[in-house]
């Protein structure tokens, strides 16, 4: 069996789409957070300079263009140029102090580039953007205050790489998780294929392992276990059903065919010819009873015959049982009575349970050494309605007990007796049918065969 | 009496044919379930045998479809489908009787009799009478020459079917599947049991044996003098 290349497993396509899902919520929570941070960036650095001018004016004795441009120098000395940068401009026009180009004084906010300084510098021609805030001066000159945009560039470029690295590194790990669980899941899925492809190759008590990716999983190879279990006793019981029929039915029909054969041989010098088709139509009779009894025993055990179940009042059918086959028991000498509660109900055919009732009480019959006893009881057991049919022949021993309700299986004992060993077959067959049990006991002496069914609750009844 | 047989199976109309028309009937035979439609729409014919897998139309449609055209001819189905539920199912598309495939001859001129002298279900009786025999369906209450008969509740019905059916034979299984709805075939003389004690209560003792074993067949009560 071909196994599905990795990518083309659900798992894996699976992962891509979540790993594609998580890349793009990244990227919106990077926009978001850029933007923020650069707006708070940008606010800041025109507050920072907004002050620095404020101080400055408000510092510089009377805000004199001399004073201010010395205390700019003081500045300059004690912060250095990487805070701030100036430029202090005379009303005569000359530039008394800063490290501005005059091009940057203009009043207001403004933007200047300048050779970015030595240290920071990348690559040579490298400017560096100043925002600067102008303000005339008291005595007619002109204070500019500006401050560089790098650090805010700066910060901007390593959120951005680092966002990049990062995505990537997302991207690579939820790929390779994808894999792994995708080569995980494929492994499990081709021990369960290999173990069907064993199960179709005959090997049919193989079962499927389990697939052990959480329950859901190990759920479905449960069921697909109990569903081969069902099969495998099915196709266990067909195939015994076969092999029953081949020897079981040669019996009979090799009989069938000796009496034929007499019949031809004996042709003229044999004036019974009649009572020979007689007796060998009797026998066909009785070998299609016997086809027609496995076939209805199959269908009984295939299920059909659910779908007329109805409410069935067991005491009355066991009762008409009873009446039925009273003249019978007189004939054969055997004592029938009965102890049947009234009122119970269970959910059935009637047609099927009277079969049942019925093969039990003739099984009873044929064991029952005349004079015999039999015995009818039909008990109330709780939920369920029990029916029992007891009687004082030979029994069944203990380890026969499961071994008799099989098609043809006759206790030796009994291979005198009449019958093909399909009575307890049927009956098995009709109580799995209406989900009662039948249970082989021994009635000492004797056999008493109980068939426990579940009683329809009286609500139900009423609906 | 005019029996049509739908049957697809060459062997087996023949078979059928030949032995009813020995019986004194008049037999069509027709292979095709819409043919057997037609030919029984206008009610011609006394019973009908119909095989529930033919061509056309299946048999059991075909019955639906007369049924549902108000032909009220008495159907036998003779088939070879036997499941749990399909008895039901073909008494339920309008059949009155359910033979299954293989059958004896027997069994098929006794249910084929039974049927056609049904009486129409107007002319249901209340009392039955079988030469100087009388059984009262209302009371409850059976009479010979005026003498009463107690008889137990199992008895009373086997011997109302067959005074039903007085002058015609029925089979064990008739009396099997229509006096007990025992659809299955049981190991015991139920039948002979029963009928030995039905006999000796009405027959012993009166001078003439009303009820007679048909050999091979079944049993018969005398329906005249």
């Amino acid at each position: 069996m071909r196994t599905p290349r990795i990518t083309g497993t659900a798992a894996f396509r699976l992962a891509t789409a979540y790993a594609l899902l998580f890349a793009i919520s990244a990227a919106v929570l990077v926009a978001i957070f850029e933007f923020t941070i650069s707006n708070y960036a940008r606010h800041s650095l025109r507050t920072d300079v907004a002050n620095e001018v404020q101080l400055l004016l408000r510092t510089a004795p009377g805000g004199q263009d001399a004073g201010v441009a010395q205390l700019v120098r003081e500045r300059q000395r004690a912060l250095g140029s990487q805070e701030f940068h100036y430029l202090v401009f005379g009303r005569t026009g000359g530039v008394l102090a800063g490290d501005l180009p005059i091009a940057s004084a203009r009043s207001g906010w403004s933007e200047i580039e300048i050779p970015a300084p030595a240290e920071s510098r990348e690559f040579s021609g490298e400017t560096d953007e100043i925002r600067t805030l102008g303000a005339i001066l008291p005595g007619g000159g002109m204070l500019v205050v500006g401050r560089s945009t790098y650090a805010f560039h700066e910060l901007r470029e390593t959120m951005m790489s680092t966002t990049i690295f990062a995505g990537v590194l997302v991207g690579l790990l939820s790929m390779g998780a994808a894999i792994l669980v995708g080569w995980r899941f494929l492994a499990r899925i081709d021990r369960v294929n290999a173990a069907a492809v064993r199960i179709m190759e005959g090997r049919l008590d193989e079962r499927l392992p389990t697939i052990g990716m959480g329950d859901e999983f190990d759920r479905l190879s449960a069921s697909l276990n109990a569903m081969l279990d069902r099969m495998q006793g099915l196709m266990e019981g067909l195939r015994q059903v076969s092999s029953d029929i081949a020897h079981d039915l040669r019996t009979p029909l090799t009989r069938l065919r000796r009496r034929l054969e007499e019949a031809l041989i004996d042709e003229g010098a044999n004036p019974d010819r009649d009572a020979l088709v007689h007796e060998a139509l009797g026998q066909i009779e009785e070998i299609l009873a016997t086809f027609s009894a496995l076939l209805r025993i199959a269908q009984v055990e295939g299920g059909s015959g659910s779908q007329a179940f109805g409410p069935v009042n067991l005491s009355e059918l066991m009762d008409r049982v009873r009446q039925i086959y009273e003249p019978v028991a007189e004939d054969e000498g055997k004592q029938l009575s009965a102890q049947i509660a009234p009122g119970l109900t269970i959910d059935g055919d009637e047609g099927l349970l009277a079969q049942l009732i019925s093969n039990l009480v003739e099984n009873a019959f044929v064991h029952a050494p005349s004079p015999g006893k039999v015995v009818l009881s039909a008990t109330a057991d709780g939920p369920r309605a029990v029916i029992a049919v007891a009687d004082n022949g030979p029994g069944v021993p203990e380890e026969e007990r499961e071994k008799v309700v099989r098609r043809f299986y006759r206790l030796d004992s009994s291979r005198t007796t009449p019958g093909a060993g399909l009575g307890l077959s049927m009956v098995q067959a009709i109580a799995q049918l209406h989900h009662a049990e039948l249970e082989l006991a021994d009635n000492g002496p004797g056999l008493v065969a109980r068939v426990s069914f579940p009683r329809l609750a009286s609500a139900k009844l009423e609906n | 009496m005019k029996v049509l047989v739908l049957e697809d199976e060459p062997d087996t109309a023949a078979y059928v044919k030949r032995g009813l028309s020995e019986a004194g009937h008049v037999v069509d035979v027709c292979t095709d379930g819409r043919d057997a439609f037609h030919l029984a729409s206008d009610e011609s014919y006394d019973v009908m045998i119909v095989d529930r897998m033919v061509p056309g139309m299946d048999g059991l449609k075909t019955v639906k479809s007369l049924r549902a055209a108000g032909v009220r001819t008495p159907v036998l189905f003779l088939t070879a489908v036997s499941g749990v539920g399909d008895r039901v199912e073909g008494l339920e598309a309008g059949g009155d009787d359910y033979l299954t495939k293989p059958f004896a001859f027997t069994e098929l001129t006794a249910r084929v009799n039974a049927l056609a002298r049904r009486p129409p279900i107007s002319e249901v009786k209340t009392l039955l009478r079988a030469v100087d025999l009388e059984l009262d369906l209302l009371k409850r209450t059976v009479t010979r020459a005026g003498r009463r008969i107690e008889l137990k509740p199992q008895e009373f019905r086997l011997l109302e079917y067959l005074m039903l059916h007085a002058g015609q034979v029925v089979t064990r299984t008739m009396l099997l599947e229509h006096v007990w709805s025992f659809h299955f075939d049981p190991k015991s003389n139920i039948v002979e049991s029963h009928m030995s004690r039905i006999r000796a209560k009405v027959d012993r003792g009166f001078g003439r044996d009303l009820i007679q074993t048909v050999r091979g067949a079944g049993y018969r009560i005398d329906a005249d003098a």
